[in-house]
């Protein structure tokens, strides 16, 4: 298991990555997804890229912030079901592991509303750039570019990234000591 | 090209797999994304379908209801990128198409879904169909859910949202095979 210095090591890496890949695609789901993959070797390659493809904003419409979804992404695939039944759903332990990675997504998220003040994007937009923007109008898109999006969002993938690697850290340390 | 009965029974058939996948799954997120997957052989298998596990309501907080979620990510699947950059990406034609048609087809999927949900939040849903609002992080208030009928009562939204992503993803490969 990593030291707490390692822990660290790895938490600061996956944020900074969070947010140049922020940087690099301008997609606060696809940087966040791709940082906490690469980190932590999770599966679904492209596939899984694609499919974050339209969650900023839930499809650009000021609600859920990508990088919250993304995150989510990331704790699904470590902590998720891979089918939508099976007999050792039902099992005792599986609902107790079902409940116990529920619960960890859901303090993810509640994290990230303290740290970064709501977990839509209207909101966290309002806060960083002081006004809301209609990226379906390229004129907006421009405008957002040109107020430093691309450096100014990097703060939501970097806490999302961060809060999601923590938790994961922590399940596996879990699982470890089973 | 599909006839239109034929688009129609593929309509049909998605959209009650989404429900039947609901009541199987009590996952509106993963009920939805499966439904779409197996009709139109789309990637990601069962790793996706991990990935969407705490999707509904995002984790279970009453926001954004895990059927739109679904949709997206099957949307994503089909129009999305499957890379952080590529040079061709800042290319204006590209830009363009991106922002008018790919993108389009997400905003107007929810914006769809949510004329006729009413709403995009798992809170508002929930009231609509069953006329208050669960706790799901309460095990009591989960066995309540289930005691009210909440698989049955929540086929509503994976159908609908399974029916208009089908519908977009139909129309689109449309226009490519018309092109």
């Amino acid at each position: 298991m990593p030291s707490p210095i390692e822990k660290s090591q790895i938490i600061d890496r996956v944020s900074k990555k969070a947010g140049d890949n922020e940087e690099i695609s301008i997609s606060c789901a696809q940087g966040t997804l791709t940082a906490l993959q690469e980190e932590f070797n999770l599966p679904g390659g492209e596939d899984m890229v694609k499919a974050a493809s339209f969650m900023p904003g839930i499809a650009s419409r000021d609600e859920t912030c990508g990088a919250v979804v993304a995150g989510l992404m990331a704790l699904g695939m470590v902590l998720g079901r891979g089918k939508l039944s099976d007999p050792s759903y039902n099992t005792p332990e599986g609902k107790a592991k079902f409940f116990k990675g529920r619960e960890r997504a859901y303090r993810f998220c509640e994290e990230f509303k303290r740290e970064i003040g709501s977990t839509m994007c209207g909101d966290i937009r309002m806060k960083i750039f002081g006004r809301k923007y209609n990226t379906f109008n390229p004129e907006e898109f421009e405008q957002l570019v040109a107020d430093g999006a691309q450096k100014k969002c990097r703060v939501a993938p970097e806490a999302a990234a961060r809060i999601a690697a923590g938790i994961i850290l922590e399940a596996q340390e879990e699982d470890a000591r089973i | 090209m599909l006839s239109d009965s034929e688009k129609k029974r593929v309509l049909d058939r998605v959209s009650k797999k989404a429900g039947d996948n609901e009541e199987l799954s009590i996952s509106c997120a993963q009920g939805t994304l499966t439904a779409l997957q197996e009709e139109f052989n789309l990637g990601g298998g069962t790793d996706v379908l991990k990935a969407a596990t705490f999707m509904p309501g995002v984790a279970s907080r009453k926001e954004t209801c895990g059927a739109f979620l679904g949709g997206l990510m099957a949307l994503g699947l089909v129009f999305g990128r499957d890379k952080l950059y590529d040079p061709g990406y800042r290319d204006p034609a590209t830009v363009k198409e991106y922002a008018a048609r790919k993108k389009r087809t997400a905003w107007k999927f929810c914006e769809e879904l949510k004329k006729e949900l009413g709403s995009t939040q798992c809170r508002d849903i929930h009231t609509r169909l069953m006329g208050r609002e669960y706790e799901f992080m309460n095990p009591e208030e989960f066995q309540q859910f289930l005691k009210d009928g909440g698989p049955k009562q929540c086929r509503v939204p994976p159908e609908k949202a399974a029916r208009i992503a089908a519908e977009i993803i139909l129309e689109e490969l449309e226009k490519d095979a018309s092109a």
